[in-house]
């Protein structure tokens, strides 16, 4: 399948990091599916955190349910045949998803520190998708915070996947005219290749002469894709109505180019924050 | 004693004289309103319908075909224009207890609007509550609070994480929940290394980590209550938000029925139940494959039915509806069975299980007729099961409980529905035979306590002139209503002698309005087949001749054994002891007459008169009845001086039936008489008539079929002039013979002899005087009774001496 833009897209490989704290499968199918769209190759990283095997080698550490409160003894083969159980199990389900879009894709176990093991992979790759699967509250931001900065400062694309996300809806983009944002529209307009659905753009607190220029732009850029867009304009540049119009659009995936100096991380959590869509940052 | 002659021509049939009516054709006539000849049952209409108490209710009874339904159908119609309409009756749910469903009362014409009303409520709650939960402020109220929450958590989280980190010690994520660990920078120590600390260092570090795993406990143990008071504060939010977007709806309702407290209470209940159960506006909202937030703790819709929706709770089921009515109810219940009468819960099927709501309550017939008049057929009501019951229950209690019969029967242990009974005020008229009305009156005690009036239909009136003249209407009204060609004057007054023929009376007319009916339709057809307009009196007479015709088979065929000879029919000579008795065959309601042969024997005996019929139980008991009079009669008559000496033997030849009733007593009196006298009978002659135990000859039935039945039977051998019958004189009133046989008496080839004593028959039949006692006792010489009373006294001196040589022999 050839893409009639105006430069390939750079995204050749897609890596997905794992952990033992990922349990929604869903998650699995919109790596795939993304994969499928972007055609690109999958891999499968998964982390066995020596940190967890380290505090159950200790034999004062216990460990607690969140759901029951209660304490058990946490000890270090249990914890091993636990993370191998847990990446068994994701590899079935990748392997089951992978195979029926007919996605290339391998599957990869290694063992170390989970962000510092998945920004070195992120070296080797284009777009990374890490999934977030806890809630918040217990969302224990040294890892994944670390993990996402450190692949945004590669430079590398990433899909945010967060617990019950789903994928059903149109596809949402910010554009801003940057050469992120021109990145972004290229995967968007991939993703929607061989889609009958428009491709929904927000201008977000762009004056009305600039907006008119970008929308122009747009529709430059998207000539010959054969997808209509549909612009939508936020002129006061409050990320809350955006937030709000992503929920009333029902989006079903929503790009944001960052690149520096873009949307800050607050106004990125002010748009995410309980959006039941992947994400994906474009640099 | 007078000799009976035969009968004039005139007393054969009451002929109706078609000059004297004033009209050319029934459509000048006018239609004719009242119910004719039934001024007894219409006082018991009026009387029972006036009686306002629930035990007065009425069952009009008598003979088929005289109009019962149709009088009290158009009587209560009449009547219950002029009464008020009554209530609507609607069912809603019961939110307190939904497997009793309310019933509401609402004046007439507006449980039809308060259906429609709530239609509109539910329709406008299903785009207000969806659009006030999607508002922004509800989202940023929900937003708050969910903010709050996870704010609350994380507040509750990050303190153990600094309290932790400073104590170098760091919360991780394990595969199965969360632990505690010494951290240096971003890893954990290793066990070695951490073995190699001190000791002392070891205890703190493990001191600490348990101290906080202590405390992650604590905070472990507080997350369920707070989500416990995050989902009370989302649940309070979404009640305010609803009743916020409901209650001005509501209140422009509350203020259309401010006159009804019911519906206002049960309107106050709707916006409670609203408030809790939100929900089901909302999932309805949000399209299928779209996942909608239910709020926790909240009640699933209903089960869906014929008309699902989130709404369905608040629907009303339009019980009785009364906004097309002018006046009372008047229900014709075609078919009372149990549901039918006190209506029934259906049920739908979901996912294989069979539910039901209040929706799916559904009316009977007395919930129709609440408020009026219930015309029910008796017969049905009483072969229905449990109809009957049900209907007095019903009466009793003076309500209208809903059960299904399963659950009556304790046939299923379901949850069903009990809907709330409904207060009854109907009257109940059964329709009826008389016999019936009798049999249920004696078998259910409480038949007469709860109907109270009998309405006796009469199936005959008498034939005066304003009588004829009224029935010439009511021919009209019967024509007009059926869209039937008029009748001329001579057809009238055909139907009419016909009418006077159905009741079997020449002095009567059959108030069988079905029968007639029915004769006015074939005349009609007649009459188009002869492409007339009119319908004349050649076109009732083809009418009724074609009626007699195609039912005649069995007639024709027993015609024709007599004339073959299979069957012995005498009908000219004298035989002795054999007389032509006449009885009346009833064939699906088609009757005709036939002669029997009548033979008696006699012997010397003891005094008996032994009836064949009887010994083979060929005989019913009123014929034997018959029999055991003629011996009452003899004894009375020839045993004043001595005993009878005599044994006979009565038998009706060839046949293989069974015969019941007396009207044949008289023939076989008159064979008796013929074989002790040994005088041989007319066989030109048959006989019909019951005798009583003085000779006096009484009236019996059938008396046209029999005569023409015996008519038929001479005509195929060809009329001589001497035949005719011998009738009962008290029958003479019910003559309405066919037209062929008065003909044929008036030419002088057949006669008709009314009879009132036995002497009388005898003389006819055996043209010898019967003879009365002499001032000395005894009978005129040569006449019957002398011969007879002869014949016995010799029969009674053989006995004598045959008794003395039996004692002789015995001496000896």
């Amino acid at each position: 399948m050839s893409t009639p833009s105006r430069h390939e897209l750079r995204i050749r490989r897609l890596l997905l990091a794992l952990d033992a704290t990922c349990n929604d499968e869903n998650c699995l199918t919109i790596a795939v599916e993304l994969a499928a769209r972007l055609e690109v190759d999958l891999a499968g990283l998964f982390v066995e955190d020596v940190n967890i095997l380290r505090s159950a080698a200790l034999p004062f550490v216990r460990q607690f349910s969140p759901l029951t409160a209660s304490a058990a003894p946490f000890e270090y083969d249990e914890a091993e045949r636990e993370l191998r159980r847990f990446a068994s199990k994701l590899e079935r389900q990748l392997s089951a998803a992978a195979d029926q879009r007919r996605v290339r894709w391998t599957f990869r176990v290694v063992r170390g520190l989970a962000a510092r093991e998945v920004a070195q992979a992120a070296l080797d790759t284009d777009l990374v998708a890490v999934a977030e699967t806890a809630p918040r509250a217990l969302m224990l931001s040294s890892v994944s915070r670390t993990v996402r900065e450190a692949i945004r400062e590669a430079g590398r694309t990433l899909l945010l996947l967060r617990p019950g996300v789903k994928a059903e809806g149109p596809i949402v983009m910010i554009y801003d005219g940057s050469p992120a944002a021109d990145e972004a529209l290229d995967v968007a307009l991939k993703l929607l290749v061989g889609i009958e659905a428009a491709l929904e753009v927000f201008l977000v607190g762009e004056s009305a002469e600039r907006a008119t220029k970008l929308a122009q732009l747009l529709r430059e850029r998207a000539a010959g894709h054969g997808t209509p867009i549909r612009i939508h304009r936020f002129a006061s540049g409050d990320f809350s109505l955006v937030r709000r119009a992503l929920l009333e659009l029902n989006a079903g995936f929503l790009i944001l180019p960052t690149q520096p100096g873009g949307f800050t991380a607050r106004v990125v959590d002010e748009i995410t924050q309980g959006l039941p869509c992947p994400v994906l940052f474009v640099p | 004693m007078a000799s009976a002659s035969p009968l004039p021509v005139e007393a054969l049939r009451r002929v109706c004289d078609a000059s004297q009516f004033a009209f050319s054709t029934t459509a000048e006539l006018e239609p004719l309103e009242d119910t004719l000849g039934q001024a007894r049952a219409l006082e018991a209409m009026r009387f029972g319908v006036g009686v306002r108490h629930r035990s007065y209710n009425l069952f009009a009874f008598g003979p088929p075909g005289t109009g019962k339904h149709t009088t009290v159908l158009q009587y209560l119609k009449r009547q219950a224009q002029q009464e008020e309409v009554p209530s609507d009756w609607v069912y809603v749910n019961n939110f307190k207890d939904p497997h009793r469903p309310r019933a509401v009362r609402l004046p007439a014409g507006r449980g039809k609007k308060f259906c429609d009303d709530m239609e509109k409520l539910i329709e406008e709650l299903r785009a207000s509550i969806p659009a006030t939960f999607e508002s922004e402020a509800f989202r940023q109220r929900k937003q708050s609070l969910s903010n709050e929450f996870e704010h609350q958590q994380e507040q509750a989280f990050d303190e153990l994480r600094e309290q932790a980190k400073e104590k170098g010690i760091a919360l991780l994520r394990t595969p199965l929940g969360l632990s505690f660990a010494p951290v240096r920078g971003e890893e954990v120590i290793d066990p070695e290394e951490f073995s190699k600390l001190g000791e002392v260092e070891q205890k703190r570090i493990q001191k600490d980590v348990e101290a906080l795993q202590e405390r992650l406990q604590q905070v472990l143990q507080q997350v369920p209550r707070w989500e416990r008071e995050h989902r009370q504060r989302l649940r309070d939010l979404r009640r305010e938000v609803t009743r916020f977007a409901a209650v001005h709806l509501m209140e422009e309702l509350r203020t259309q029925y401010v006159d009804l407290p019911e519906v206002i209470e049960y309107l106050d209940e709707v916006l409670e139940d609203i408030v809790e159960n939100a929900a089901q506006f909302v999932q309805q909202a949000s399209g299928p494959g779209q996942q909608q937030e239910t709020p926790p703790g909240l009640p699933q819709p209903m089960p869906p039915g014929a008309a699902p929706g989130p709404g369905r709770r608040y629907q009303v089921n339009l019980l009785v509806d009364r906004s097309a009515l002018t006046g009372a109810p008047v229900v014709y219940a075609d078919q009372p069975s149990y549901a039918d009468l006190v209506g029934r819960v259906e049920h739908v099927s979901q996912f294989g299980a069979l539910v039901t709501d209040f929706t799916l309550v559904k009316p009977g017939a007395l919930h129709r007729a609440n408020g009026g008049y219930l015309v029910l057929d008796a017969m049905k009501v009483f072969s229905q099961p449990f109809s009957w019951d049900t209907l007095k229950r019903a009466l009793r209690a003076g309500e209208i409980r809903i059960e299904t019969l399963a659950e009556k029967m304790n046939l299923v242990s379901t949850v069903s529905l009990e809907p709330e009974p409904i207060p009854l005020s109907t009257k109940v008229v059964l329709v009826g035979d008389r016999r019936l009305y009798y049999m249920v009156s004696a078998a259910d005690p409480e038949f007469d306590e709860l109907f109270k009036v009998a309405v006796d239909f009469d199936d005959r009136l008498d034939r005066t002139n304003t009588a004829v003249e009224q029935y010439a209407r009511l021919i009209a009204s019967l024509a007009q209503r059926e869209n039937l060609k008029p009748l001329d004057a001579s057809a009238v007054a055909r139907v009419i002698e016909e009418s006077s023929r159905l009741c079997a009376d020449a002095h009567k007319l059959s108030t069988r309005t079905s029968s007639l009916m029915q004769l006015l339709r074939e005349s009609d057809y007649w009459a188009g087949e002869a492409q007339r307009t009119v319908v004349t009196s050649a076109d009732v007479d083809r009418a009724i001749g074609a009626y007699m015709r195609r039912g005649d088979y069995i007639r024709e065929r027993m015609q024709e054994e007599i004339r073959r000879g299979t069957i012995l029919i005498d009908v000219e000579g004298e035989r002795e002891g054999q007389v032509n008795g006449l009885s009346v065959v009833d064939y699906g309601g088609r009757l005709f007459g036939r002669p029997n042969r009548i033979t008696a024997r006699v012997r010397f005996g003891k005094g008996e008169v032994v009836d064949i019929e009887r010994e083979v139980a060929l005989g019913g008991p009123l014929h034997s009845k018959g029999v055991l009079i003629l011996e009452g009669y003899l004894g009375e008559r020839f045993a004043h001086e001595r005993p009878l000496a005599f044994s006979a033997s009565l038998v009706f030849e060839q046949s293989y039936g069974g015969v019941d009733g007396d009207s044949a007593s008289s023939a076989e009196l008159y064979a008796l008489l013929s074989a002790l006298s040994g005088l041989p009978l007319r066989q030109s002659l048959a006989v019909t008539g019951s005798v009583n135990q003085h000779g006096h000859v009484q009236a019996i039935g059938g008396v046209n079929e029999k005569i023409e039945g015996f008519f038929d039977v001479c005509s195929q051998f060809g009329l001589t002039g001497d035949q005719g019958v011998l009738i009962p004189a008290a029958n003479v009133q019910h003559l309405m013979l066919r037209n062929e046989v008065v003909r044929a008496a008036a030419e002088g080839r057949f006669h008709i002899y009314p009879i009132e004593t036995i002497d009388q028959g005898i003389e006819i039949l055996t043209g010898v005087p019967a003879g009365e006692r002499n001032g000395d006792g005894t009978y005129p010489q040569g006449s019957v009774n002398a011969r007879v009373e002869e014949r016995l006294a010799h029969l009674f001196e053989r006995a004598k001496s045959f008794a003395a040589a039996v004692r002789a022999e015995k001496l000896e």
